[in-house]
């Protein structure tokens, strides 16, 4: 089959490899019909994730039709069409049975490595390093999916490709960075990055009540988009104007009451700051670059909450405890619990509250992924999202 | 109220001959200061993250001393019910090919070793608390000496059982020692929390959870496997 391999810093191509076969009695084979490039497949692409392989399949954001079914899979049947979830979770241990599915405890044959780093593991996830498995990805033109009797939603024929496959990571993920915001009747919610997963959170803090949604970016047109398509009411462009300023005259010096970090690691900025990181991180003393997180907790109300759903991989510099506990500042993070979202989101959908093909700027086939690659990391011709369809 | 006073008063000694030269010096050393302290950091940051491994190698390298933990959510008499059969034990420890339980607490240890040389070895029960604990060691003339204790305690919560795992090796001397103490484990307590995660997934998801690159024994793409590997590998594990 065709697939997308990572060869080293943004050197990615299509090549035949295998096809996937069942490898466990629980596992299913998907042809995918739609498959997507992440942020976060950029941070591959930059070489910012360690224990990366040349050769590796990328892609944990797809969708297709089920042909085979391992023995031990009795909910799925060849000819379902699925949205598959990123983190792979086995739905029987402790993380689970408590719906924290991204920590799955039984999914990451490789969990030795990740613990290494970070002292325990999460889930594994689809096509993202070898820390969080070696699971070949699903920018391909099938895949492997373990634990299938768990992770797949079936999805009705009436919708189309478009609308559902960010059901498996970036609708949900902005969906529980809002969420996590416990927005009450009356609240102003900041997101960091007009990005695909920012303009979900927008779009989420709106149907979760939110009175006033910021939006924070550079990309005029991203930020167009969040306040016509996602329901943005303010749009902030830090390279026009001072972040904390303007937030601070948005709402009437209090702060946002929440506010979402939609970039991770690879935030961008200006002045000293901007500097600093970049250097560290070149020089590798610090992996990931928090300039984001630092204005978020600067800005936000005394009491509120700091949501972090932006990637970060390792370590940070000059991070500011001392403004969140003095005031009283919470803090909530994590990958998306993919599985406990996709009903009631694809019930949203379903009802009309929310079509989330509207991010779609770019459609390519499988075989221009690379260059689907390019114009979403330079945003060329006002990328948003590149969908590859099956040719 | 007394103001801090930011800049010390340092008398500038150089000024006389120039002030350039003390800028430059005093430059070089912040320099200097900054690039130790970040060395110092970096290390600190790798060293937090490099988590000891519990396992010890002594004695030329014929002991391989292991523990590791885990918690399984079962019920604590399953997990002891299926820990107590030996026979089970290859299913999670990947090293072993067979162990064949023979009555009264004994068992017959078998393990492959690279050239087709295998190596075997019987153990007995020297200790068990049913539902608690149990511990075995090599008979007097085994092969290999080997010995062990599983502990099970109930984990807080009904959050099912926390299983607390020793095994020690000792190789014989000479060459075949060595080379059997090297398949034992480079790393042993690495080896053993392998085995342990391995029992947690055979129990509470049924599988051991495979991955594109974990199927294969050294560092590999995570791309699907060729047919002749499957085939290869599906009859290495049926045997």
């Amino acid at each position: 089959m065709r697939a997308l391999c990572w060869y080293g810093k943004q050197k990615v191509r299509v090549e035949t490899v295998p096809d996937p076969k069942i490898l466990n009695d629980r596992d299913a084979i998907v042809r995918v019909t739609s498959t997507a490039i992440c942020g976060s497949d950029l941070h591959l692409y930059n070489g910012f994730v360690p224990t990366m392989e040349r050769g590796d399949v990328l892609g944990h954001e797809f969708m297709g039709e089920v042909v085979e079914v391992g023995p031990e899979v009795r909910n799925l049947a060849v000819g379902d069409r699925v949205v598959v979830p990123f983190p792979i979770a086995c739905g029987a241990c402790e993380m689970c049975r408590q719906q924290l599915f991204s920590l799955c405890e039984n999914s990451n044959p490789n969990a030795w490595i990740a613990e290494k780093l970070w002292g325990h593991s999460p889930a594994g996830i689809f096509g993202y390093s070898h820390m969080l498995g070696g699971f070949a990805g699903g920018q391909a033109e099938y895949v492997r999916v373990p634990f299938a009797d768990v992770g797949p939603l079936k999805v009705p024929r009436g919708l189309s490709d478009e609308q559902v496959l960010f059901l498996s990571d970036i609708f949900p993920t902005g969906y529980m960075g809002a969420e996590m915001c416990d927005i009450q009747p009356g609240q102003v919610i900041a997101v960091w990055g007009a990005g695909p997963v920012g303009q979900f959170a927008i779009a989420s803090a709106r149907m979760l009540g939110a009175e006033r949604i910021i939006a924070i970016d550079r990309h005029p047109f991203r930020l167009r988009m969040a306040q016509i398509r996602a329901g943005a009411t303010d749009v902030i462009n830090y390279e026009q104007d001072d972040v904390q300023d303007a937030l601070a005259e948005l709402t009437g010096g209090r702060g946002p009451d929440a506010c979402i970090d939609a970039v991770g690691l690879e935030a961008h900025g200006h002045g000293l700051s901007y500097a600093y990181d970049r250097t560290k991180q070149a020089l590798k003393l610090e992996s990931d670059r928090p300039l984001v997180l630092r204005q978020a907790i600067r800005a936000c109300r005394n009491g509120g909450i700091i949501s972090i759903i932006g990637v970060y991989g390792g370590f940070i510099d000059k991070f500011p405890i001392g403004a969140v506990m003095n005031r009283s500042l919470t803090i909530r993070s994590g990958q998306c619990h993919v599985h406990r979202y996709l009903q009631p989101l694809l019930e949203r959908i379903e009802r009309g509250e929310i079509d989330p093909s509207f991010i779609v700027t770019h459609r390519m086939t499988l075989d221009e992924a690379p260059r689907g690659y390019d114009t979403f990391l330079n945003k060329r011709d006002e990328c948003v999202k590149v969908v590859l369809a099956a040719a | 109220m007394p103001r801090i006073k930011l800049i010390p008063n340092i008398p500038n000694l150089q000024r006389r001959n120039g002030r350039r030269a003390g800028d430059v010096a005093r430059a070089s050393m912040s320099i200097f200061v900054v690039a130790s302290v970040n060395a110092i950091d970096s290390f600190a940051a790798r060293r937090s993250t490099d988590a000891e491994i519990a396992g010890v190698i002594d004695d030329e390298g014929r002991h391989r001393t292991a523990t590791a933990v885990t918690t399984i959510g079962l019920p604590i008499d399953d997990v002891y019910a299926f820990l107590r059969d030996f026979s089970n034990f290859p299913r999670f420890m990947t090293h072993l090919d067979s162990v064949a339980e023979q009555g009264d607490g004994r068992a017959h240890w078998r393990l492959r070793l690279p050239g087709g040389r295998t190596l075997e070895w019987d153990t007995e029960l020297i200790e068990e608390r049913i539902g608690e604990l149990f511990a075995w060691r090599s008979v007097a003339d085994a092969q290999v000496d080997n010995r062990g204790v599983i502990r099970l305690i109930p984990a807080p919560g009904g959050r099912g059982t926390e299983v607390h795992f020793d095994i020690r090796y000792t190789a014989p001397t000479g060459g075949f020692g060595v080379l059997i103490a090297t398949l034992l484990g480079m790393a042993p307590g690495q080896r053993v929390e392998g085995d342990l995660r391995r029992l947690k997934q055979l129990l509470e998801t049924g599988e051991i959870v495979h991955s594109d690159a974990s199927i294969h024994r050294l560092m590999h793409a995570a791309q699907p496997p060729t047919d002749q590997f499957v085939q290869r590998h599906m009859t290495e594990e049926a045997a």
